[in-house]
C-alpha cells in the first residue's frame, strides 16, 4: 500500500498547531472584559465549530459530486467528510456546554443555535446509521448522497440563526470585533482543527475505501455460497 | 444593555473543555489508524486467498492504486 505522506503530514501539522496555538490561547492571548480568563474556551470551541461547518459543507459537495459522476470515490469522501462532521459535532456541543455554565447560568439552554447544531448532530449521524443498513454499493451512495443535501438545509440555520432571531448565542466575532491578542491564537487553532478535520476525511475516505474493494471481493463468494 | 462586571476564575471549565476536545480529536485519530491499519490487514489476507485470480484484480493491487486514477476515472 502507498504511504499515506501528504496526509499523516496534514495530521502531524495539525496537531502541532493545535499545541501552539492552545498555549497561546491558555497563556498569552488577554483574557475578555466580561467573561474574563473563561473566554479562552473561545480558542477551542469556535475553530471545532468553523471546521464542523466547513466539513458538513464538502459532505454536501461531495454529494452532489456522487450523485451526478456516480462515481465511488465521491462516496467515499462522503462519508469521510459525514464521519468527521459527526465527530466535530460531538466535541463541539460540549465545550460549548462547558462555556455556558460560567457564562449564561445553564448548561443548556433551548436556542436557536445551539438546538438546530443538536439537530444537525442527530441528522449526520442517522445518514452514517443508514449507510449500515444498506448492502448494495450504488444504492447505499444514492440514499447518503440525496440525505446529505436533505441535512444540509440544518447548516445555514446553525450559522445564521443568531442574526435571524433573538438568541442567548452570542453573534460572529470577527477580527474587528476583537482584541488584536486574541486573534493569532485563534488563526492558529482554526488552521489546526482544519488540517486535523482534513485529515480525519483523507483517512477515512481510505478505510471506505478499503472496505468496498472488500464488499467487491466478497461478491462472488456470497454469490457461489447463495447458489450452492 | 451593555453587561457589567467581569466573571473571575472559571479555570476548571477552560481546562475541561480543551480535555473533551483534545482528547476527542487523539482518540479519532488512534480509532482511524487503528481501523485503517485493519482494513489493509484485511485485503492482504483476502489477496492472499486469492492469489490464484491474477494479481492485478487482487482487492491489495486495487487499494494500492493511486489515487489520481481513481479520481480521473480512468481505471473505470
Amino acid at each position: 500500500m502507498k504511504p499515506l505522506t501528504w496526509q499523516h503530514g496534514l495530521g502531524i501539522l495539525g496537531f502541532g498547531l493545535l499545541v501552539t496555538g492552545s498555549v497561546m490561547g491558555l497563556t498569552m492571548a488577554p483574557p475578555e472584559r466580561h467573561m474574563g480568563d473563561v473566554s479562552r474556551i473561545a480558542y477551542i470551541h469556535v475553530p471545532t465549530a468553523w471546521s464542523m461547518l466547513l466539513a458538513s459543507t464538502f459532505a454536501f459537495g461531495w454529494a452532489l459530486t456522487s450523485l451526478w459522476t456516480g462515481k465511488e470515490r465521491y462516496d467515499d469522501l462522503l462519508a469521510g467528510s459525514l464521519e468527521a462532521t459527526v465527530i466535530l459535532s460531538v466535541l463541539m456541543l460540549p465545550s460549548g456546554m462547558i462555556w455556558a455554565k460560567p457564562t449564561w447560568g445553564v448548561w443548556w439552554d433551548w436556542d436557536v443555535r445551539l438546538t438546530s447544531s443538536l439537530v444537525g448532530l442527530l441528522l449526520f449521524a442517522g445518514i452514517l446509521a443508514l449507510r449500515t443498513f444498506v448492502d448494495e454499493p450504488k444504492r447505499r451512495a444514492t440514499w447518503t448522497a440525496v440525505a446529505t443535501i436533505v441535512a444540509y438545509v440544518d447548516i445555514p440555520l446553525i450559522y445564521f440563526g443568531v442574526r435571524w432571531w433573538r438568541s442567548i448565542h452570542q453573534v460572529q466575532s470577527s477580527p474587528e470585533t476583537v482584541s488584536g491578542g486574541m486573534i493569532l491564537p485563534w488563526r492558529i487553532n482554526a488552521f489546526a482543527v482544519l488540517f486535523i478535520t482534513l485529515w480525519f476525511i483523507a483517512m477515512r475516505s481510505r478505510i471506505e475505501a478499503g472496505r468496498r474493494q472488500l464488499e467487491q471481493a466478497g461478491e462472488p463468494e456470497r454469490i457461489a455460497e447463495a447458489v450452492a | 444593555m451593555v453587561p457589567e462586571g467581569v466573571i473571575v476564575g472559571g479555570w476548571s471549565f477552560v481546562i475541561a473543555a480543551y480535555a473533551v476536545v483534545c482528547t476527542g480529536l487523539v482518540l479519532y485519530a488512534i480509532h482511524l489508524i487503528t481501523r485503517l491499519r485493519s482494513v489493509r490487514r484485511q485485503i492482504v489476507r483476502e489477496s492472499g486467498d486469492s492469489g490464484a485470480g491474477g494479481e492485478g484484480s487482487s482487492p491489495a493491487r486495487r487499494f494500492e492504486a493511486p489515487a489520481t486514477d481513481t479520481v480521473g476515472g480512468t481505471r473505470r
